[in-house]
C-alpha cells in the first residue's frame, strides 16, 4: 500500500522519523484533532545526504491532501536542508537534532548537553529498532567479525563518557533500563538516566508551533541551513 | 592489475598485512614511494567518495583509515629520504564542545601522508588553546578545525573571532570542515578554506600553506 492512500483527505500530517514512535502513538491517542504521522526509517540519520530526496517524496505525498505538514524532524546533520511545501509550508521544530525533543525544548537539551557533552542518549525507540550501540555492535559483527566490531564501536565512542536513558513515560522502564545499562556496562561507559517529555511532541501533533520551538516556511521556501544560526 | 591497484583494493577491504606485503613488494620491484603514496591517497579518496554517496558507512571508513595507517607507518620512513623535509606545519583539532574526531583524524592522516607535521591538539579544542599553538608555533602557516554537530557550528565562529582578538588570525590561514559544514558557512564565518572530505583537505592544506608562502 502506498503511503498516499493512506492519508486521509484533509488532515494535518506529520512527517516523522521511525525513532518517535512510540511518543508519537501516545500523543496520537490523546489528540483532539486526528492526524496522519508517516514514519520513515530511522537509518536515514547515517546517510543525510540521502535524506531530503526521501523526506521530499513522503512531503510531496502528503501535499495533495494534507490541510498542514509538519516535519517529526530536527536539522539532523542538514537532512533537511533544501526540503519544501509547494501549497502548504512547512513546520520544522527548531532544534539540530531530535534529542531536544526527547526532551521538551531546545533550551533543555542545550542546558544537559554542555553539562555533558559526552552522553549518547538512548530512548525507547532507539532501543527497539537496535540502533543503540550494542545492536550496532551486532549489526557489526555479522558485517565484519566481533574484533573488528569492537574496535570500531570503541573508535566512534571512545570520547563518550555517559549513556544516558531518556524516560518519556511511555513505555516500561525495566526492559530499557536494563538494556541500557548493559550498553554502559560492556561500554564502560557511566549510566544515567534522564527524565523526558512529551511536549515537544504534543506541539508536532497539535500545535501551536511557537515561534520559538517551530521555524514555519512558506509555500515553496526551502529549508536552508542558515536559517538555525 | 597493477601493484598500486592491489594495494588499494587491500586498503578498501581493510586488510593492513595485506598493504604491507605489498608496499614491500612494490617496492621491491622498483616502484618509487612517492608513487606509492599517490596511490594509497587515491585509494582512500574513492573510500572517501563512497562514504559521501553512502555505499559505505563510518565502520568500513575507519577499517580503511586503520589499514591505510599501517601501510603509512612502512612507507613514511622511505619518503623521507626521498621528500627531505617537511612541507610545513598543520594545527589541528575539533572545535570546543564537539567529541567527534574520526573525520578530524582521518584529515590529520592525509594532511600528514601530504608531508606535513601535524600537530594534534584532539578533540573539544576551547578557541585559547588554537591561539596558543598558533603562538607556540610560528613558523605554522595553517589550522584545521572541524566540528560535527550543528550545535557546535557557531564555535567555529568564536574561534575565528578569538584569535583575531588575540592578533594570530593574519599568521595563519584556517580552513575549516566535518559533515554539516559548507563552503557558504565557512565564507558567511570567514574561514579561508574548506573542504568536503579528508582527500580534499589535504590538498587545500597544501595550496593555503603555499598562498602564505
Amino acid at each position: 500500500m502506498s503511503a498516499q492512500s493512506t492519508i486521509r483527505t484533509g488532515r494535518p500530517v506529520v512527517i516523522a522519523c521511525r525513532v518517535m514512535e512510540p511518543e508519537l502513538t501516545q500523543v496520537l491517542a490523546g489528540a483532539e484533532e486526528p492526524v496522519e504521522v508517516l514514519y520513515l526509517d530511522q537509518s536515514l540519520h547515517r546517510t543525510p545526504t540521502k535524506m531530503p530526496g526521501q523526506l521530499q517524496e513522503k512531503i510531496d505525498q502528503a501535499a495533495q491532501t494534507a490541510s498542514r505538514i509538519v516535519l517529526g524532524y530536527g536539522l539532523c546533520s542538514n537532512g533537511v536542508v533544501g526540503v519544501t511545501a509547494r501549497q502548504q509550508g512547512l513546520i520544522i521544530p527548531r532544534c539540530h537534532d531530535c534529542i531536544a525533543l526527547f526532551l521538551g525544548s531546545p533550551s533543555r537539551y542545550q542546558e544537559i548537553f554542555s553539562q555533558k557533552p559526552g552522553t549518547y542518549y538512548l530512548t525507547p525507540g532507539w532501543i527497539a529498532e537496535k540502533k543503540d550501540p550494542l545492536g550496532i555492535l551486532e549489526e557489526n559483527t555479522a558485517k565484519f567479525d566481533r574484533e573488528t566490531a569492537e574496535w570500531v564501536m570503541e573508535e566512534e565512542l571512545k570520547h563518550y563518557t555517559h549513556i544516558a536513558l531518556i524516560d518519556t513515560g511511555v513505555e516500561e522502564m525495566a526492559p530499557l533500563r536494563a538494556r541500557a545499562m548493559e550498553n554502559a556496562e560492556i561500554l564502560k561507559k557511566q549510566y544515567t538516566e534522564i527524565p523526558g517529555s512529551l511536549d515537544y511532541f504534543r506541539e508536532i501533533v497539535s500545535g501551536p508551533y511557537s515561534e520559538e520551538k517551530f521555524l514555519h516556511l512558506k509555500p515553496d521556501q526551502a529549508f536552508k541551513q542558515e536559517m538555525f544560526f | 592489475m597493477s601493484k598500486i591497484q592491489e594495494i588499494g583494493m587491500a586498503i578498501e577491504a581493510g586488510k593492513g598485512k595485506t598493504v604491507q606485503d605489498l608496499i614491500q613488494a612494490a617496492i621491491g620491484e622498483g616502484m618509487k614511494p612517492i608513487d606509492v603514496l599517490q596511490g594509497m591517497i587515491d585509494a582512500m579518496g574513492e573510500v572517501g567518495e563512497k562514504f559521501k554517496t553512502g555505499e559505505i558507512y563510518v565502520p568500513e571508513m575507519l577499517i580503511a583509515a586503520r589499514t591505510m595507517k599501517k601501510g603509512l607507518e612502512l612507507l613514511r620512513p622511505l619518503l623521507v629520504g626521498e621528500t627531505g623535509a617537511t612541507v610545513g606545519k598543520f594545527i589541528i583539532g575539533t572545535v570546543a564542545g564537539d567529541l567527534h574526531d574520526i573525520g578530524k583524524n582521518l584529515v590529520a592522516m592525509m594532511v600528514e601522508s601530504q608531508g606535513f607535521e601535524v600537530i594534534d591538539l584532539g578533540v573539544d579544542v576551547k578557541a585559547e588553546k588554537f591561539v596558543e599553538a598558533v603562538k607556540a608555533n610560528p613558523d605554522c602557516r595553517v589550522v584545521g578545525i572541524s566540528a560535527l554537530l550543528t550545535t557546535t557550528m557557531p564555535g567555529l565562529k568564536a574561534t575565528l573571532s578569538a584569535m583575531a582578538a588575540a592578533g594570530v588570525r593574519n599568521r595563519v590561514k584556517v580552513m575549516i570542515g566535518g559533515a554539516p559544514i559548507t563552503q557558504h558557512f565557512a565564507d558567511e564565518i570567514g574561514a579561508d578554506g574548506f573542504a568536503a572530505d579528508a582527500g580534499t583537505a589535504a590538498d587545500k592544506a597544501k595550496e593555503l600553506n603555499k598562498s602564505l608562502n
